[in-house]
């Protein structure tokens, strides 16, 4: 998988079997790690059991993956990455419950919502969203993505962009559309519904 | 850069944008975690971010232009660490940024300047247009010269810098990128996180998890203490995955396992990988590779001077003991597949080709380590790797090397006697007698010559058993010279004068059909024997056994015998590595059952050792196993049954063809059939079926053709004999051209065929061609002394002296 190479959902769990494709296992882990963190992070957890969360994950996805079988009406990897997952946090709420049950038992307290599985609908789609837009650099030209960023990122108005990088606002708002479109191949590409 | 939106302005967006946009931008503002998520293009103060060019878990790159110069940069941002650790991590860092600014080398993409900028630890290098290694690689197609180049310019840089006292700590291939010019240039020098932690959790926290696990040392899977040789190790790896294409440890499973294999686990035999790699190759890549950091090269420059001097054909420097360690392995590995005559003879040969190479290293000549070097790759070609199936090939790659060594090197007369011996015991093992006998005889000769009594015994030893097959006086002779100086030298090795013991009792017995009178002797060394071995090594032991089967063989009762053919079994199928004696024992049981008409009997114990040869050798080597059957048939004079096994033995061979090549099936299936039963046999039709299918670089098929001309000759069809053998002069032409001298070999058994049929002129004929071509240096020849005499005693023309 070289840089410039289009990945989907399929392709990146199929080369990152194998281990010698180190490309694919970085992008992978640039995309899940994260995720992991997150969800971790809305548990009550602390910085360190959230990086162990996300390593024991990891470690066993890496052993399993081999074993990993396509099923849709399991959730797909998604479902199998969350159940992974589940299980860790919930280890390490186990563990942390043990050991200070009082403090744990406020942070635990019934909350009507969101329920797991809909924080993890959540954050998978966004850490989608936040690969795609790493990844839109490599779709567009530099000049696209300049403008694609000072707006998005820098939340610049039209006008200070034309003014910023000497457009006018047509131009300004193709670059806005090739970037979004780019983007929307990506969250595609990776089986992610671009529009929620 | 690709554009996938068309150009048309009239319809900018489309439904559903404004949402995605607003989604994108909430996700891009919302890092509570993670934060080096995005960074803003004015994060690091004096440079302009331009786009990102990688992530990782050890921090992400941007391309990036320097404000005041404008020069366009690569920066690397350091992921954020915590508390204690970090605060050691910045030390760390700007001591080793210092340093790593001072690394000038092509092969370096160097670095700038660094800093820190809200907390984030950054640093700005040199922009360089390249891929990564293994993408490049994986595109590149390069030759040997090629990839051995790359690895020669990193071990370059990695040697400067540790020249300059910086040690990089994270070589692989995701810190090599190769420029437009296809020059590497190694990233990141000595600033690799080398963080105090727990390693699992560094190992993926650089989100390079199984890479870079698969990359690291013994020492740092167990957490030691990391040197120059750490990059030694690292570049050794890289060096292995060039030449085979694959890291030399699997990366699958859990962490646990993958760091066990790290410490624990020797690298699978890159030899065995790839052709490319030959004995020094090998040498380079499993030096850089022990798992003890005191054994590798010391530092990349030990490295890259033995690359220089393999790329010159230069004698290396890496320990030729280690060598020797890994060959000794890989024998040991191969014993069974190889025959424990052919392993001794590779590691005999490596040791001569050492004290061969030392001897150079003096003369420092390129020309003579050239040699070696290829002498070296055939002889460790055949001393490992590889299935049985190619076993003849091997052997003769040995032989050949040897030959070369022995007549182009000037080696000490124990040397050269060495590799006679084991080339005699390795054809021996292959069933070439003749050829064992020729390098026997020689090294006979060679141990006289160095005053070696130990060598002499063992040579006449291996002498006797080679020749007792053809049921000689010379075995006898041999095996009781042998036999004289074990009690001379050795009084005190009970052991080895029992063997000897046995040695000539066995000798005796093979030539029994003629001498009859030599039984009670043969009893009588026997029982000696069978005294000694069992005080000194106990009756189970399997060369107790072996004396049970020799005594068998002359025990008058069939009942008698039969129990001691069970009792030798007993013994030896307890043993997985008494095989061959196991085989024998069974052979030797089933004839004596056939001999008391015992037939059903006889059948299911020949089909056991039929089983035990297949384990073994494998399918193919049934063959051989009824070959040598078929041998032991012809000498005691079961010349019928000799034969049905030779017909069985060619039949199999055939059906091994059909299976492997099923479209030959219509031509070779009936071929198959009339060998194993048709009459006449084609033998002459089988063979040339043969040769076209293993192809011209088989010499056992030559060797093969003259054993059943020999024994078509006994059962007087001399016809078909003669024909038998001009087809294999054919072959021998084909293949070794007409010197060869297993050529002289046969035309010398044809003329004795012919003359014994009173066709002196045919006989003179062949006997001159042979006396021609016969190398005029060898007046003492045997087999020219041999041809001379017969030449006399023909009654056509002149004799011609050689």
């Amino acid at each position: 998988m070289t840089s410039g190479e289009q990945i989907t959902s399929r392709t990146l769990l199929e080369r990152v079997r194998d281990p010698a494709d180190r490309v694919a296992w970085e992008r992978f882990y640039g995309i899940y790690a994260p995720l992991i963190e997150r969800f971790a992070a809305t548990h009550g957890l602390s910085h360190d059991e959230i990086e162990d969360v996300r390593d024991e994950s990891l470690a066993r996805v890496a052993a399993k993956l081999p074993e990993f079988e396509y099923d849709p009406r399991r959730g797909g990897f998604r479902g199998w990455l969350y159940r992974i997952v589940r299980g860790k946090v919930v280890d390490h709420l186990r563990r942390a419950g043990a050991r200070n049950a009082d403090t744990r038992e406020l942070q635990t307290a019934p909350d009507p919502s969101p329920t797991p599985d809909e924080v993890w609908e959540r954050l998978w789609r966004e850490e989608h969203l936040r690969y795609a837009l790493r990844e839109v650099a490599e779709h567009v030209s530099e000049r696209t993505y300049q403008t694609f960023r000072l707006l998005l990122v820098d939340e610049l108005t039209v006008a200070d962009v034309c003014e910023r990088m000497g457009m006018n606002a047509n131009q300004v708002y193709k670059a806005k559309a090739r970037g979004l479109a780019a983007v929307r191949g990506i969250l595609e590409r990776l089986g992610v519904e671009p529009d929620a | 850069m690709s554009c996938p939106v068309p150009e048309d302005p009239s319809s900018p967006e489309t439904p559903g944008d404004e949402a995605l946009f607003r989604e994108l931008a909430s996700v891009a503002r919302d890092s509570p975690v993670a934060t080096d998520d995005l960074l803003t293009r004015d994060a690091i103060p004096g440079y302009e971010l331009l786009g990102e060019i990688h992530r990782g878990g050890q921090g992400t790159v941007y391309v990036a232009r320097q404000t005041a110069t404008k020069r366009r940069v690569a920066l690397k941002v350091l992921t954020r660490h915590r508390g204690e650790a970090e605060r050691e991590e910045r030390r760390r860092f700007e001591r080793e940024v210092e340093l790593a600014c001072r690394l000038r080398h092509p092969n370096i993409v160097c670095v700038f300047e660094s800093g820190d900028a809200g907390g984030r630890l950054w640093y700005a290098m040199e922009l360089v247009d390249g891929v990564r290694l293994d993408e490049f690689l994986a595109t590149a197609h390069l030759d040997l010269a090629g990839r051995l180049a790359l690895i020669e310019g990193i071990a370059a840089a990695v040697a400067v810098a540790h020249r300059t006292g910086v040690i990089h700590r994270d070589l692989k291939p995701a810190n090599i990128l190769v420029d437009a010019n296809g020059t590497p240039r190694v990233v990141d020098f000595g600033l690799a996180l080398a963080s105090s932690g727990d390693l699992a959790r560094r190992i993926t926290a650089t989100g390079a998890f199984l890479g870079t696990l698969a990359y690291m040392s013994p020492e740092q899977a167990s957490g030691g203490e990391v040197d120059t040789r750490t990059d030694v190790h690292a570049i050794g790896l890289l060096l292995y995955e060039v030449l085979t294409g694959r890291l030399p440890w699997s990366t699958h499973g859990d962490v646990s396992k993958v760091l066990e294999r790290v410490k624990h686990e020797r690298p699978a035999d890159p030899c065995a990988l790839s052709s490319d790699v030959d004995a020094e190759l090998r040498t380079i890549v499993m030096t850089a590779l022990e798992k003890d950091p005191a054994q590798r090269y010391d530092s990349a420059d030990a490295l890259l001077r033995d690359l220089v001097r393999y790329r010159n054909g230069e004698p290396l420097a890496a320990r030729p003991q280690s060598m020797a360690y890994v060959l000794r392995k890989a024998v040991a590995r191969h014993r069974t597949a190889l025959g424990i005559a052919a392993a001794v003879a590779v590691v005999v040969c490596v040791a001569a080709a050492f004290a061969v190479r030392e001897q150079w290293r003096a003369d420092d000549q390129r020309h003579e380590a050239a040699l070696a070097r290829q002498l070296m790759r055939t002889i460790v070609g055949a001393g490992s790797g590889g299935s049985m199936e190619h076993g003849e090939a091997r052997i003769a790659a040995l032989a050949e090397s040897l030959e070369r060594l022995n007549t182009e090197l000037d080696v000490s007369p124990d040397v050269r006697a060495s590799l006679h011996l084991s080339l005699g015991e390795s054809y021996s093992a292959r069933l070439l007698f003749d050829e064992a006998k020729e390098h026997l005889r020689d090294a006979v000769a060679r141990f006289r010559e160095a005053g070696d009594g130990e060598g002499v015994a063992r040579s006449l030893e291996a002498l006797a058993a080679v020749q007792c097959q053809r049921g000689s006086d010379d075995a006898v002779e041999a095996a009781t010279e042998a036999l004289d100086l074990r009690r001379a030298a050795l009084p005190l090795d009970a052991v080895r004068v029992a063997c000897g013991e046995r040695l000539l009792a066995r000798t005796l017995l093979a030539r029994l059909p003629r001498q009859p009178d030599d039984v009670p002797r043969a009893r009588e060394l026997l029982d000696r024997a069978e005294g000694t071995l069992v005080a000194e090594l106990g009756a189970n032991d399997p060369d107790v056994a072996m004396i049970h089967i020799l005594s068998a063989s002359i025990s008058a009762s069939g009942a008698d015998a039969i129990e001691l053919y069970e009792r030798a079994l007993r013994v030896l199928e307890r043993r997985p590595g008494e095989a061959r004696r196991t085989i024998e024992c069974l052979d030797r049981y089933a004839g004596r059952l056939a001999s008391l008409a015992r037939y059903d009997e006889a059948d299911a114990v020949f089909e056991r050792a039929a089983n035990l040869t297949r384990q073994t050798y494998g399918e193919r080597h049934t063959v051989d196993h009824l070959r040598r059957r078929s041998e032991l048939e012809r000498i005691d004079g079961n010349l019928a049954s000799a034969e049905r096994l030779e017909r069985a033995a060619l039949a199999t061979e055939l059906d091994g063809w059909i299976e492997l090549r099923p479209d030959d099936e219509p031509r070779l299936g009936p071929l198959a059939a009339s060998v194993r039963e048709g009459e006449p046999v084609p033998y002459v039709d089988a063979f040339s079926a043969l040769r076209e299918l293993r192809g011209d670089s088989d010499f056992n098929l030559s060797s093969w053709m003259n054993q059943i001309a020999r024994l078509l000759d006994e059962l007087e069809r001399h016809g078909e004999a003669e024909a038998l053998l001009r087809e294999s002069l054919w072959i021998h032409c084909r293949i070794y051209g007409l010197d060869c001298p297993n050529r002289q070999e046969t035309l010398y058994l044809l003329a004795a065929q012919l003359a014994d049929r009173e066709l002196d002129r045919e006989a003179a004929d062949c006997l001159d061609e042979l006396l021609e071509r016969a190398a005029p240096a060898s007046p003492d020849d045997a087999l020219v002394a041999k041809a001379l005499e017969l030449r006399k005693r023909l009654s056509v023309g002149t004799v011609q002296a050689p």
